[in-house]
């Protein structure tokens, strides 16, 4: 039994909520992206099994480091980027209030372990002989100015609300009260459109966009690290659309649907199934601008994001603080 | 700007239920044009190696050459055969078009990759091509009697 215990955390961190589904359910979102964005396009889409076969390809094709580059950060910099959005995912809370991994300002350290991606772009382009991969740095660089000040006030807007820099409290806090979708939509709005540029998709695909630059900075990657990074990627849909379903739709509450606290485990499990259905809905909405839009460029890029997620931002703060403390 | 956005979001949602424009390609086909022009066939029949073919066609694709066992005919000149260069091919039509006996058709089959660009084929058909679902049935057996009321 005491050894059983020991081994939990082991579990929770590898396999369930850990890293193994969150690669199974990053497959399952890039499935349900690709499938949705093909259907508004009026194409049939591909099978359910693509995005792991797509996977398979790349892990069993030759791993190759180009000459100039520097052999060390070019194997080191793919995992430390999954990695970090592995160890983001465990603070995200899927079930219910009483999570595992909840402490006090774990809301900030997702903020901060969701940026590193990005950083890890920029590494990868620096340390690339490539000019694609320099100029995609650059633009990576850019567009952080653009969605990263917007995205962490957003998500730290119903924190301001409830008083807490704990997610699990958040969720309480929408069970009682209202959905922060409701209280705060500016800053749904805000998180939502931030999030795209964070993941780099359509718009805001600047930083790698396929006509111009290749693939930017993974211009000379192929094989393990690509596979690598293109997990990261996904993982980092999962994980940005799970936190946004988790603070604004209220992650396993639903109105109705009453969670029987006498079996945590049918209570879980009900609340699970809410949250998964939640991130699909978020990745929904994603998967439809992604449709809806082409690539800007990377000046209207960045003065868009000043002008239409900066001010309303800055305004809901506002709006949110005054209210606060009256 | 937010109205072009949401004509173009009301368009996108509309095909979301409806039935997608391309199909699940090795399992299901779709039906080529009429016309299209997909694998060449000569009908060593009906060519009365007029040479037409061999002229117009911008690509020297084709060629009329002895055979190698040096056959001759009635007269005593020697027999030719078509030969095709098909890598070269660029699918115009000008041979089929060309072609006072319609001796030279392309066949409407799409699948025409291969291994190397050598075993890219013409093929070749006997007598009176069988009653295809163009019009080409009762044409071919008209030329083929205006053939044998020329010889």
């Amino acid at each position: 039994m005491d050894n059983a215990g020991s081994l939990m955390p082991l579990f929770y961190v590898l396999i369930f909520p850990g890293f193994a589904f969150l690669v199974a359910f990053g497959l399952l979102v890039d499935f349900f992206d690709r499938k949705v964005v093909a259907r508004l396009q009026n194409r049939q889409g591909p099978p359910w099994y693509q995005p792991l076969a797509d996977m398979i390809k790349l892990l069993g094709k030759e791993d190759i480091v180009t000459d100039h580059a520097d052999r060390g950060i070019v194997n080191a910099i793919p995992l430390f980027g999954l990695a970090a959005v592995a160890a983001a995912f465990l603070y995200v809370p899927l079930w219910n209030a009483a999570w595992p991994f909840s402490f006090t300002g774990d809301i900030i350290v997702i903020v901060y372990l969701l940026t590193i991606p990005a950083f890890v772009l920029v590494l990868l382009g620096w340390y690339s002989p490539n000019p694609f991969g320099s100029l995609g740095t650059g633009r990576v660089i850019t567009q952080l100015f653009g969605y990263e000040v917007p995205f962490t006030l957003a998500l730290l807007t119903p924190a301001i609300v409830a008083q807490s820099w704990r997610l699990t409290d958040l969720l309480t806090y929408q069970a009682t009260h209202f959905w922060f979708i409701l209280t705060t939509p500016i800053a749904f709005y805000v998180a939502v459109v931030a999030l795209v540029g964070k993941l780099e998709r359509i718009p805001f695909d600047i930083p790698h966009a396929e006509t111009e630059i290749v693939e930017g900075p993974m211009t000379e990657y192929t094989g393990r690290k690509l596979a690598l990074l293109k997990m990261m990627f996904q993982t980092e849909m999962v994980v940005g659309s799970a936190l946004i379903a988790v603070i604004f739709l209220g992650g396993p509450h639903l109105p109705g649907v009453t969670i029987p606290i006498a079996s945590p485990l049918i209570g879980g499990l009900i609340g699970f199934i809410i949250t998964v259905v939640k991130t699909l809905l978020i990745v929904f909405v994603l998967s439809v601008i992604k449709a809806l839009f082409s690539r800007l460029r990377i000046e209207q890029m960045v003065s868009w994001c000043l002008n239409w997620l900066a001010i309303p931002i800055l305004v809901q703060v506002l709006i949110v603080v005054v209210i606060a403390s009256r | 700007m937010a109205r072009s956005v949401g004509v173009m979001l009301r368009e996108l949602l509309s095909h979301l239920f409806a039935k997608p424009a391309t199909v699940l390609y090795p399992l299901q086909r779709l039906e080529p044009p009429e016309r299209f022009r997909g694998r060449l066939i000569w009908n060593t029949d009906l060519c009365i190696r007029c040479n037409m073919c061999v002229r117009d066609c911008p690509c020297d694709v084709l060629d009329l050459v002895e055979r190698e066992d040096g056959a001759v005919d009635d007269k005593g000149k020697p027999l030719k055969d078509l030969v095709a260069i098909m890598d070269r091919c660029i699918f115009c039509g000008q041979c089929s078009w060309v072609c006072p006996k319609d001796a030279i058709r392309f066949e409407r089959v799409y699948e025409l990759a291969q291994g190397d660009r050598t075993s890219l084929k013409m093929y070749t058909e006997h007598g009176t091509p069988e009653p295809a679902p163009q019009q080409t049935a009762s044409a071919g057996e008209s030329s083929e009697t205006e053939n044998s009321g020329e010889q």
